[in-house]
């Protein structure tokens, strides 16, 4: 016998326990747990159903909402979002446990907090609406806008969105490019539509960027809008387009559930991100971590579309643009959309000590240094490190908790977000699950350990808003 | 007891709203009672439920036998508990079970399931720390295959007693996960003291 199919028969046969174990341990879960199910019931009957259940299921969502958090109308006095057409919402809104206070909890071990169920439930991951159904729910703003220009229906009838319009970024949202500095907005306060949006941008962009913009306006189908029985609007629909979520290539908080999570229970909620400053951007994807944004643009028709499940992509129409051309065009435009002005920032995104106020620089001091902020959200590299990070919060609180439908499993390493223009971008975190800069402060401060004090709390949000 | 009072509280909350919503229209089958008149029965059950409670009473009956097997065997004092503990909930657990699935009629398989019974003979020719490590391993991939199960069920089961007894079940089953993974870490890692997750 040669040596060596003698070395592998040997090693075979060591491994022969292990290959029984591995055999009778065949017995896995049925298809549904990864894969989605194929529809069994007619499509007027999954309506009037869903219809039938849809009081219920935003009662029930409001009922969490409530209960996590403040959701009034606090405005802060004069801080606008950049197009002057929103107020910043002030205020920590994540409501404490009763018997607990901000200094209570940071005091506390994050141990005892978990033994003692005293994590504030707003810190939790934030179900969706409905979590079993899942998919893009849009805001009504955006439905009304689409519905108006394009007469496309982006209105689904088994939920609503959640979350009151003035704690969602400003629409529509400023537009600024990195091409032409200075124009400053030029979205004339519209919405960019497929019908709109040559008249706009026509001598502002070059033809590829015009192109990959219209690309980027195209309706194609998705999981819940497109031509087959398994669909939440009515009638057979054209699908959505990118900018539908990432509206004027920032973001309306239309939320979706992540891709990358099964079984559905387990998936968490994805607010939508905003494109602004897409250019320093090195990784893409709370969970991915795909290394370029052109890898982003070509594989969201198979996840914002199709929830990560090629199959059922295939059986409802799926786009798949062409990567030298369409895709690289679709790149191109996303990567000169530009962050804001922040007149108060300099070149390397430090504040400028002449323009800014004492709290602004403290704040940039507790920023740099006691609150942490800095060693993922880098100034100089646009509040970036490129890396993903676990924050842990499981160490808070008893994991496997089943909140409207949703099982809270630990969230894992995700993705650092940048900072610049963050007053914009109302809800916080890949979830949304924080509704103001001062919630995120306070989510920090306890995970982090930091013990803060109040001021350095304020100055924080104070520096936070002149980013 | 008054956080078992709370936690007893958020349990009758979350099951008196789930009645209204449950159902995940993609999965739910045509013979649905009442699907008709958009009203599903409450008590209804599909081939989720049915295949669950077959899993979940294979899976903890098998915890059961293997916890009785680490107890007697185990050396580490932390493994032999842990073997008490799989004891106590899951034979606590099974009998929940057995009362929730009332009335959805699942073909439970009698004695402990052919993989179960591969490891049982695995773990039964092992002894010391071996054991103990194999135990635990073991213990590792069962709680995961559990959490999964339970996790699975919770997005497409309908009987409401059902799906009420997996989001019960739940964080007791990935806390024993946990709780395996940290004492598989501190037998592997000599010396080094291991932080417990609730610290």
């Amino acid at each position: 016998m040669n040596k060596k199919l003698f070395g592998a028969v040997a090693v075979s046969a060591a491994l022969g326990l292990v290959a029984i174990s591995r055999l009778a341990s065949a017995d896995p879960l049925p298809p549904d747990a990864t894969y989605r199910p194929l529809p069994t019931v007619p499509l007027d009957v999954v309506r009037k159903n869903d219809e039938a259940m849809k009081p219920a299921v935003l009662k029930r969502q409001q009922a969490l909402l409530n209960e996590r958090y403040d959701l009034s109308n606090r405005a802060m006095s004069g801080v606008k979002m950049a197009g002057g057409r929103k107020t910043v919402q002030d205020g920590v809104r994540v409501k404490l446990k009763s018997g607990t206070t901000w200094d209570s909890l940071a005091a506390m071990s994050p141990g005892e907090i978990k033994e003692k169920n005293l994590l504030p439930a707003g810190f939790l991951p934030l179900p969706h609406v409905k979590q079993l159904a899942g998919g893009q729910v849009f805001p009504n703003e955006q439905i009304e806008e689409i519905r108006i220009a394009e007469s496309r229906n982006l209105q689904r009838f088994d939920v609503d969105f959640d979350l009151p319009s003035h704690l969602t970024p400003e629409f529509p949202a400023p537009i600024f490019l990195t091409t032409r500095p200075e124009l400053g907005d030029v979205s004339g306060g519209k919405l960019l539509t497929i019908r709109n949006y040559y008249a706009m941008m026509v001598g502002i962009i070059t033809p590829v960027q015009m192109e990959g913009l219209r690309l980027l306006l195209t309706p194609f189908p998705q999981e819940e809008f497109n031509q087959t029985e398994d669909r939440k609007v009515p009638e057979q629909s054209l699908g959505v387009a990118c900018l539908d979520c990432h509206a004027n290539f920032h973001t309306n908080a239309a939320f979706h559930l992540t891709p990358d999570v099964r079984p559905q229970a387990a998936r968490f909620r994805l607010d939508s991100t905003s494109l602004r400053g897409m250019f320093n951007q090195q990784i893409h994807g709370s969970k991915r971590s795909l290394r370029s944004i052109e890898d982003f643009t070509e594989f969201e028709q198979r996840t914002a579309y199709f929830n990560g499940d090629h199959v059922s992509a295939t059986r409802k129409g799926v786009h798949l643009p062409d990567r030298p051309n369409q895709v690289a065009m679709m790149a191109q435009m996303q990567n000169i959309i530009d962050f804001p002005p922040a007149p108060k920032l300099d070149a390397f995104n430090r504040l400028d000590p002449s323009k800014a106020s004492p709290e602004e620089l403290a704040g940039e001091k507790v920023f740099m240094g006691k609150g942490r902020c800095a060693e993922c959200h880098i100034p100089a590299l646009h509040f970036l490190d490129n890396n993903m990070h676990d924050l842990k919060l499981e160490r808070f609180y008893r994991v496997g908790q089943t909140f409207n439908d949703q099982v809270a499993i630990p969230d894992g390493p995700i993705k650092t977000f940048t900072l610049r223009g963050i007053k914009d971008s109302p809800p916080y975190l890949h979830d949304g699950r924080l509704i103001t800069l001062a919630d995120t402060v306070e989510y920090f401060n306890l995970v982090l350990g930091l013990k803060l004090s109040e001021q350095e709390k304020q100055s924080l949000v104070a520096y936070m808003l002149t980013l | 007891m008054k956080r078992i009072l709370i936690c007893l509280a958020a349990t009758l909350f979350c099951a008196s709203v789930l009645a209204d919503t449950m159902g995940n229209p993609a999965g739910m089958s045509p013979d649905t009672p009442g699907i008709n008149a958009a009203k599903p029965a409450k008590d209804h059950s599909n081939i989720q439920d049915k295949l669950f409670v077959r899993q979940a009473a294979i899976g903890g009956r098998a915890e059961v036998e293997l916890g009785k097997l680490a107890q007697s065997k185990g050396v580490d004092q932390a493994v032999k508990d842990f073997g008490s503990r799989m004891v106590a909930d899951h034979g606590k657990g099974n009998d929940r079970l057995m009362r929730a699935s009332r009335g959805v009629n699942a073909e439970i398989p009698d004695g402990v399931d052919p993989e179960h019974q591969t490891v049982r003979r695995e773990l039964t020719e092992l002894s010391g720390a071996d054991f103990d490590l194999a135990y635990l391993a073991s213990q590792i991939r069962d709680h995961q295959k559990t959490a999964n199960l339970l996790q699975w069920h919770i997005s497409y089961g309908q009987n409401q007693p059902l799906v009420e007894y997996s989001i019960q079940t739940l964080p007791t089953v990935m806390g024993h996960l946990e709780q395996a993974k940290l004492e598989h870490a501190r037998l592997t890692t000599a010396g080094a003291p291991i932080t417990r997750a609730s610290d």
